[in-house]
This record gives structure tokens, sequence and C-alpha cells, in this order.
């Protein structure tokens, strides 16, 4: 009986070096992580974690593409500007999405097919933006018509803040279902603009956000903790969010971004 | 048995001990400055100190720069050539190479001392877009790093010839696993300076007009801090296992093959397992975030297994030595040495370390965490309280036998490591609280001209408190430690009184337990479901919805 205790054994000892491994069973639980399975299945991975996040994407562009965003960008702010200073887009008709489409695929001259033509181009095929990343992002070439159609639609009743806001409740509950509403969030050294943006609960929203001089970061804190992105300069970032209820929202830069960095904020206005 | 160690230091040749005792001086500035740095970062960020934010944040590189790269490195520099040299007793081989890769690092030393003091504040990663307006500053920034990783190439070279010189009197002995570990360490040290020399050298030659601008140093930077802060994890069980030996007498159970094993492993599972870092950026696959997710579970295996190998031969030799009941044995350690109580702590520290690293390595809760305070609340635990304080360890047994002049306040010193700890439990507890609710890191007003909740502000002056503590704590140690560099004074006995433990003499009765280590391994991964359920469990409750952005 000169064995050792077992708890003095190499393969013990070795067994137990793994024992943080374990912590993937927790991570499959919350559907964090693929399932043993699923690993050995072609794509699994990735399908596991877009079927979790339900899509968006960044990709790093040409530096053009700044100078496009900020246009884009201004145009935005301009036609959903409200009279506080907030800005709040929303979409207020039904109707022109089709006609965007119509639009696009037809061709038809004007300001929109023009915007449409940058979104493209804000736009990377999913492939080369993420490595294979594609789930979720089949349809991108239809998506710029759309989201023109959704800044035009508020265009179209821009300056008509005291009536905005009940039509555009009615829309919301088309627009929920379907295509989010674009907001365009620029970070430069150091602010965000917009500064204030004043969006609904309920309501999904597509943030299209780029840093335009250095890196930073485009955090909201939401209370119980915060959601936080990094920003690559020249490179739009997106995130798809929806807030679940009313209140306010600190935004601030998460990547130091040099001795301003402590005053970059900006606010969102759950409504 | 501590003295056999610090005689063999001591029987060094003059211009080794010469050689160690100026590597260990400057390793000691650097952490007094970046202590000093870090001190005032904190009391800043908590509010107790008006700072302008230039100044804050040029504390705050101050403070990275050189307890991140100086201090850590110039330490296991400085130890991994001493040990290395009383390997076989007859000091370095090729010490020439050793003086020219310590005068690339202290060179490198003072021009980063001067990049962080001048210019743009560029915090300790150096992020080149800061600096685009500004190429002096950012030339004297990369600089000071590729210095340092020059002379990370060049010295381990010297202990690595020295470990694998032949030993006249036994050509054919194998080399013992504490050689064999330094041997890894040494070319863990090679790599950490070609990866500085990779992520700093681009911009460099940037700002001397010479190439384009360096706009993928975050990557490369990233896999340098990977290395930055696991390898020195290496280097900490490695000390561990050779400070046993000399406080305890205490071999490993399991055999020189199996450590030899083990620290091998680190070569295995810690490079491939770095992409945790990157897991925010936007361009990040969504593929490469769950392979590197799986990957990083593996990173703690080789710390894990090697911290086992050395509980459990302690355990079992103080068994065989009479002591009783299943924690009896700790009592019979030799806490009155410092360097016990540091290496205790430093155990201690590395537990909540690895159990809270756990949550930042899982990709969905990237979002919620990576850019929080969560990664200073968790990494101090392993660069303070276990890394740190185990490098001062080593230390307080090689400097007294270097010089002849024996630690200061060992009475006092004793204590430090624990008051260390409660600091950190503090700064860390506070910090990790503040991460899960979103207090940003690197910001020094965390107020948002007070449009941030009110508790931002409350855990920061926790951390401040716990800060100030921590760094106190290791202030006087590293004092203590300091002091044994002065010269020696006249009728001064040499180092500590033995501890008196002989255990490793004792022979181990079949079947003797040991219990500990599995049961700390026990609570180490309750902790990490516990962690990483509570960031579950407050992504689930926010108040929205998201997708994307987060590198999809």
């Amino acid at each position: 009986m000169n064995k050792p205790h077992f708890t003095t054994r190499r393969g013990f000892v070795a067994s137990l070096g793994f024992g943080g491994v374990s912590l993937y069973g927790l991570w499959v639980a919350y559907g964090a992580a693929p399932g043993p399975l699923a690993l050995f299945k072609p794509n699994a991975a990735e399908a596991a974690v877009a079927g979790a996040h339900g899509g968006g994407h960044a990709a790093a562009v040409d530096t053009d593409v700044v100078e496009e965003f900020r246009r884009l960008h201004a145009a935005f702010v301009e036609r959903f500007a409200t009279a506080d200073g907030a800005v709040q887009p929303r979409v207020l008709a039904e109707a022109e999405p089709e006609m965007a489409h119509m639009a696009a695929s037809t061709g038809a001259a004007g300001p929109a097919t023009h915007d449409m033509a940058m979104m493209a181009a804000l736009r990377v095929a999913p492939e080369a933006a993420a490595g294979g990343h594609g789930a979720g992002h089949g349809v991108a070439a239809a998506e710029p018509a759309e989201e023109m159609a959704a800044m035009d639609a508020g265009a179209a009743h821009a300056g008509t803040d005291e009536a905005a806001p009940d039509t555009a409740h009615d829309a919301h509950a088309d627009t929920a279902e379907g295509a989010p509403i674009e907001i365009y969030l620029l970070a430069e050294r150091w602010y965000f603009e917009p500064a204030h943006l004043r969006l609904e609960s309920g309501v999904a929203y597509r943030f299209r956000m780029l840093a335009a001089d250095i890196p930073h970061g485009a955090s909201i804190a939401l209370g119980g903790g915060s959601r936080m992105a990094r920003l690559r300069p020249g490179a739009v970032t997106e995130m798809e969010l929806r807030f679940d209820r009313p209140g306010e929202h600190l935004v601030y830069c998460s990547l130091y971004c040099g001795q301003g960095h402590d005053l970059m904020q900006a606010r969102i206005e759950v409504v | 048995m501590t003295d056999i160690v610090k005689r063999r230091f001591a029987a060094l040749p003059g211009p080794d001990q010469y050689l160690l005792r100026s590597i260990s001086a400057i390793a000691l500035l650097a952490l007094a400055i970046g202590v000093a740095g870090g001190v005032l970062t904190a009391l800043a960020r908590a509010g107790f100190l008006d700072l302008l934010p230039e100044t804050a944040y040029r504390m705050l590189t101050l403070h990275g720069v050189n307890v991140f790269f100086f201090w850590l490195y110039m330490a296991q520099a400085a130890l991994l050539l001493g040990f290395a040299a009383i390997e076989d007793g007859r000091g370095l081989a090729l010490r020439g190479v050793a003086v020219v890769g310590f005068a690339a690092m202290l060179g490198g030393f003072l021009v980063s001392l001067y990049a962080a003091s001048s210019g743009t504040p560029l915090l300790y990663d150096g992020t080149p877009a800061l600096a685009a307006e500004e190429p002096a500053t950012l030339l004297a920034f990369n600089g000071g790093y590729v210095l340092l990783g020059l002379g990370l190439m060049v010295l381990p070279v010297a202990p690595i010839a020295t470990l694998l010189r032949k030993r006249p009197d036994a050509p054919r002995e194998p080399m013992s696993a504490t050689g064999f570990a330094l041997f890894v360490w040494a070319g863990f040290l090679i790599v950490s300076g070609f990866a500085a020399i990779h992520a700093f050298l681009p911009g460099m030659l940037w700002a001397l007009g010479l190439g384009a601008f360096p706009a993928s140093q975050g990557t490369n930077w990233h896999i340098l801090f990977h290395n930055l802060h696991y390898l020195p994890l290496m280097a900490t069980v490695l000390i561990w296992y050779v400070l046993v030996q000399a406080l305890t007498g205490v071999k490993s159970v399991f055999g020189a093959r199996f450590s030899k094993i083990v620290f091998s492993a680190y070569l295995v599972f810690v490079p491939p397992t770095s992409l945790y870092h990157m897991f925010l950026e936007p361009d990040l696959p969504a593929t490469v975030r769950v392979v590197g997710s799986l990957l990083s579970l593996f990173v703690s295996v080789p710390t894990l297994t090697a911290f086992l190998i050395i509980i459990a031969s302690l355990e079992v030799h103080a068994r065989a030595n009479g002591a009783r009941g299943l924690f009896g044995w700790l009592g019979h350690l030799p806490w009155h040495n410092p360097a016990m109580a540091a290496m205790g702590a430093a155990v201690l520290n590395m537990g909540l370390g690895l159990a809270l690293a756990f949550v930042l390595i899982q990709a969905e809760l990237a979002p919620l965490l990576s850019d929080t305070f969560f990664v200073p609340g968790y990494f101090h635990f392993f660069t303070v309280g276990t890394v740190s304080f185990t490098l001062l360890a080593a230390f307080s047994v090689m400097l007294p036998g270097l010089g002849g002049r024996n630690i200061a306040w060992p009475g006092v010193m004793r204590w430090m490591p624990w008051l260390a700890t409660f600091g950190l439990l503090l700064f860390g507890g506070a910090g990790v609280a503040a991460g899960y609710l979103g207090v940003p890191r690197r910001v020094m007003d965390i107020s948002y001209g007070g449009e941030a909740p009110a508790y931002w502000q409350a855990l920061m002056a926790t951390v401040g408190v716990g800060g100030s503590v921590m760094a106190l704590a290791l202030a006087v140690f590293a004092a203590g430690v300091a002091m044994a560099l002065l010269p020696r004074r006249i009728g001064a006995t040499v180092g500590l009184p033995d501890t008196g433990l002989g255990w490793g003499a004792a022979a181990i009765p079949a079947g003797t337990k040991a219990w500990v280590g599995p049961l700390a391994i026990l609570v180490i991964v309750l902790a990490m479901y516990g962690f990483t359920t509570i960031g579950f469990e407050l992504m689930q409750s926010l108040p929205l919805t998201a997708s994307g952005g987060a590198g999809h």
C-alpha cells in the first residue's frame, strides 16, 4: 500500500488545472457560445454568434467616407432637429419607403438617388467587412434605399415639430417591425453630434457611428451597466438598439482620445 | 534554507553582483515612479485631488509606462539573471551581453521618462493617432519602448548561455526543473521584446519620415499587452517554486519532469489566448471572437497546475512533519518572513484575479465591460497583489545576498502584503463593481457635468482610498527591499535568520492527502461562475436590446 493518495497524483493535478475550462458550460447555458456538438458543424461558431446578435457590422472603409458621412450626418441633423435643440429621428409615413425602393430600382435621378449612392459607398459587403460575417446582411444592397427613405420621410416633415410626435408615434408601430430608423452619430475630438438625441421606447434604431479623426468610444450608460462600442476613424460602426423604457442616458467616449476626453459626452432621452 | 540561497548569491563574482544590483535599483526606481503616478491618478479620479486633465493623464502615463513596462521587465531581467547565475554557482556566462541588454533597457527607461513627461500624454499604449501632429513625441515614446524591446531580446542570451553551460563536475546532469523554467522565462522575455519592437517600431519609423503611419498599431499592441501581463505570471509561479524550496526545503512531489511539462505549457497556452483583448474591435470577425473566447478558457491551465504542484507539495510535506487538520499546516509556514507573507498574499490575489479575468474572456460580455473600470479593477490583483509582491519577495532574498545588507523593517514588512491586499479588495471590489455599472476607465472626471449616475463618483472615491492603501503598502515593502541595496553597515549580519524549516528531509507517508489545493481550485472556479453570471444577468437586465457594434 505505497500508493500515493489521488490528490497527489499527476493526472489529478493536471486535470484540475483545466478547471477554468468548465466555464464553457455556463456560456452555453446563456447562449453566449455554441454547444459542443455545434462546434463540429460547418460555420457553427459564426452562426451561433450571428444568431445571438442578429446582425450589425463594422468595416474599415476609405477615408473619403468621412466626408460622405459628414454630409449625410449634416442632412440627418438638419432634418430631425427640433426647436429645443434635440434631434428626434422618426418615421412619419408608411408609403415613402416603397417610393424610395422604386427610385433605387429605376435609377431615378434626384437627391434621394444621390444619397443612396453614397450610402452604398459607405456600406461594405459583409464578407469583406467582417471576414465572412454574412448572416443577417444578405439584403445590404437594398437597405440604403430604405435608409434614405426613412430620412426623407422625416425630411418631409421637418419643421413641423409641434405635430410630429403624434404622427410619428402612429407610424412607429410599423417601423418597429420593419427596418430600424437610421441615426447618424459623429464622434470627433471632443464632442458627439448630435449631442442630444430624443428617441422613443420600443422603437428599433440603427446607430451608424463614425469617428472622424482618431479612435473614439461611443458608450451608453444604462443605469445598471453600459453598452460600449469602439469607433475606428473612417469606418462606420453599426449598432441596432431598441430602448425598452423611457429614461435619460449619458453617452460618453470610452476610449482615451486626448486631454478633452472627459468632456466628450452626449445625451439620449428616451420618451 | 533561505541562507543557502543568499550564500549562493553572495558567492557570485563581483561584476555579476554589481550588474544585478544595478538592474534591481533601476527596477525599484521605476516602481517608485510608477506607484507615485498611480496614487496621483487614483486620487484625481476619486475627486480628492484637483489636477488639470493634461496633468492627470500624464500621471496615468507615468504610472503605466513605469509599472507595466520598466518595473515588470527590469525586475524580471534582474531576477532571471540572478537565479540563472546561481543555478550552478559559477556566475553568469556572456556577462557582456547582459550588460549591453541592460544598457539598452536603461536607455529606454530614460527616453520613456522624457516622453511620458513631455508632449501629449499618450498613456501607456501610445495610440499613434493621438500624436499624429507631434511626431517628436511619438518618436520619443516609441523609441523608449523599442530600446526596452532591444534590451529584452539581448539580455536573456546571457542566462540562456549560463543555463546551457555544462558543469565540469557533472557534464551529463540534466537541467533542473528550475533551470528549465528559467530557460523558458528567458525565451518569453525575448518574445516580449520582439513584440514590443513589432508594436512600436513602425511609429518610430513614421516619426522619422521613414515609413507609413502605423494605423495597425492597435492590433500589435494587443499581442504585446497579452504577453505583457500573462508572461510575468509564469515568472511569478517559478519564483514561488524557487522560494518555497528556499523557505521550507520542499521540492515538488511530482518530480522535475512534470514541473518542466507544466512550465512548457505556458508556451502552448498563453500565446493563442490573446484574442479576447480585441473583442470590442469593430473589424474583428465573429468567428474569431467565438474561437478567441474558447481558446481563452485555457489561459489559466499552466498557472493553476503549477499552483497545485506547489500547494500539494507543501501540504504533504507539512503533514509529514506533524501538521494536522485540513488547514492546520498553513499555520506552520514561516509567515514571519516577508517573502513568505508576500507569496501568501500573492496566491490569494491570484485567485481573485483569475476569477475576475474569466469574465472578460467571454466575447458576449465585452460590450458591457471591456472599456470599463472592471479592467483595472481586476488586473491590479495580478499586477500588484500577485506579480509585484512576488517579484519583491524574490528581491528580498536576492539583494541581501548580493550586498550583504539585510532588508529593512522585516517586522513591518511582513504585514504589508496583507495591508496591500486589504487595499486591493477596496480598489478592486469598487473598481469591478464600477465596471459592471459602466464606469469607464481612463477618464479622470467621471461626473460628466453631473449627468453621470451619482454612485459612479462614490465608487471612484472608494477606488481612490483602496488604491492609496495598496500603494502605501507596496511602497513600504519596496522601500524595505531597496534598503538592501545600500552599503553594508559595519558589523551587520547578513540576511534574515534562517526559517528553521527543513520539511524536505522528511519521508512522506503513503496515502498522505493534499486537499487544500483542489479546494482552492474549486473556490476559484465557483467564483468564476459567480462573476460571469453577474455579467450575463446584468447584460440581460439592461433596458435595451442591442446588436452589433462590438466587432460584428
